[in-house]
């Protein structure tokens, strides 16, 4: 009982572009660590359109984190559906793009703490498309980002340009210097005239204006470890980018990423979206299936791949 | 693998490679051969944030990782260098099949002793020891497993091969070796028939 409670962990999962694949991602990953026997719940943080509840098969559910926003609702537990399959719940998504796409830092944590607060081993939260400052902050305050990437070059560098945003972004928010603000929106333009580049750059140019701020954000990134995901994957080739992307991160951020595992191209998965059928339910025995199957387990475990993809 | 906030630049050999400080041959050899692919030109997204010279720079760190690495000796200098006793030790220069060797009939003379040339493990190692590669080094670079490669210099037909792998392994030992591997494989193949290896 004692490691079930260590275990418990908020994991949200993003990527820059859209299309890729996240809600799909978060509702079998959930359905995966249920069939381990966690108790799991998934949110639709996709606050630009939501549907992951289309993704598990369920109607939409008469009440989403929209209601509980507006109508300031004490309780979070009063908006969770069940989702039919055991030990899975859902959280449905905002539907109202206008008003709550970008809300403020303080809604933000509430939305956070009351997720948290939560009772389940594995909480995931679908963050939706975008690099914008709120969905940096989910990101964050989850603690345990999933990084999904497919192997196009566009999706790539989007996966390249997002988590250089997460790392200074987080920078950011452990400050409030108003000079060392500055140097970090400044080195955000990756073309920036000071020449500041990489997150090592950057650390230096901190360093000289104040140390302190300097250890407080060495520090802060050892507790930082995201994790990647590569989707899609047609072949050996491009499951083996995620080797790629996380050694970029190594070289170029000095940052440790941990390497759950790819997810096969699959055409099912685009039947099974189409039909508003949880893949999981139709092809419980495919090779996408398995591949999702040990990536829980790794997500479970706390592990990662080595140089090898078993 | 990596301390944290530390660039390519300030990385260890054990950082620039991915590994741990504890890692074996093999597990060095993996990572070798997956980094030499990721930087290299045209790999997919590679210069979304490092610059063409960067990522060549960073193969050629790479490289220079393995080769002090991959040697048992100047891996055991470097280890103590890490630890604050000793000096950085000098980068073995790279390997045969990095550097494809060719030998001249000249040199195959002065390996063998002889003018007169017939592929076998005898000579094979002879060739082996003119070039003063060992076993160990010949098999990280081939591929070709030690006990393996020991089986074919000492026409142990017990322990050589099935036929379709022995002539593969051959052609690649005879390549590192800088010989012509299809006539090595055949003469070699051939000379142990007697020895009641048969060839299918």
């Amino acid at each position: 009982m004692k490691e079930e409670k260590q275990e418990r962990r908020i994991w949200a999962i993003a990527g820059g572009k859209g299309g890729i694949g996240k809600s799909f991602v978060t509702a079998n990953l959930g359905i995966a660590l249920c069939e381990r026997g966690k108790k799991v719940v998934v949110v639709d943080a996709d606050l630009g359109g939501a549907n992951l509840h289309t993704l598990l098969g369920v109607p939409q559910p008469p009440l989403s984190l929209d209601d509980f926003i507006r109508r300031g609702m004490r309780n979070i537990k009063s908006i969770l559906t069940e989702t039919g399959i055991p030990n899975l719940s859902l959280i449905a998504g905002v539907h109202d793009i206008l008003t709550l796409s970008n809300p403020k830092q303080g809604l933000k944590q509430k939305i956070m703490r009351h997720i948290s607060s939560l009772d389940a081993d594995h909480i995931i939260v679908d963050l939706g498309t975008g690099m914008s400052p709120h969905v940096f902050d989910f990101f964050l305050i989850s603690e345990n980002g999933i990084f999904l990437v497919t192997p196009e070059p566009t999706s790539l560098e989007n996966a390249y340009r997002f988590i250089r945003g997460v790392f200074f972004h987080r920078w950011l928010n452990m400050t409030v210097n108003k000079k060392i603000k500055k140097l970090i929106e400044t080195a955000m333009d990756g073309n920036n005239p000071e020449g500041i580049r990489t997150t090592v750059d950057l650390l230096a140019q901190v360093e000289d204006e104040d140390k302190e701020t300097a250890t407080v954000f060495k520090k802060g990134m050892s507790a930082f470890r995201p994790r990647l995901i590569i989707n899609q994957a047609r072949n050996r080739k491009e499951a083996e980018l995620g080797f790629a992307v996380r050694s970029v991160c190594r070289k170029y951020f000095g940052l440790e990423l941990l390497f759950l595992g790819h997810i096969l191209y699959d055409h099912n998965v685009y039947l099974s979206v189409q039909r508003g059928r949880p893949f999981f339910s139709d092809y419980p025995s495919s090779d996408v299936a398995e591949c999702i199957r040990d990536i829980a387990v790794r997500l479970s475990d706390g592990r990662g791949l080595e140089w090898s993809l078993s | 693998m990596v301390t944290q906030l530390k660039s390519w630049r300030e990385q260890d050999y054990y950082e620039i490679l991915e590994v741990g400080p504890k890692a074996t041959e093999e597990e060095i050899r993996v990572a070798y051969d997956k980094l030499k692919t990721i930087y290299s030109a045209g790999y997919p997204g590679i210069t979304v944030l490092f610059t063409t010279e960067e990522v060549k720079k960073i193969r050629d760190k790479v490289d220079e990782a393995y080769r002090v690495l991959r040697d048992p000796r100047s891996q055991r200098e470097y280890d103590l260098m890490l630890r604050g006793e000793g000096e950085r030790p000098t980068v073995p220069p790279p390997s045969p099949t990095v550097t494809q060797r060719t030998l001249t009939p000249q040199q195959i003379r002065e390996a063998l002793g002889t003018d007169e040339v017939h592929w076998s493990g005898e000579t094979l190692r002879a060739v082996r020891r003119y070039l003063s590669l060992d076993p160990t080094e010949v098999a990280v670079e081939t591929k070709v497993g030690k006990h393996n490669l020991k089986a074919i210099e000492e026409e142990d037909v017990h322990a050589l091969p099935a036929p379709v792998y022995l002539k593969g392994f051959l052609r690649t030992y005879a390549k590192a070796l800088g010989l012509e591997p299809h006539q090595v494989a055949e003469e070699y193949i051939e000379g142990i028939a007697w020895k009641g290896y048969k060839r299918d």
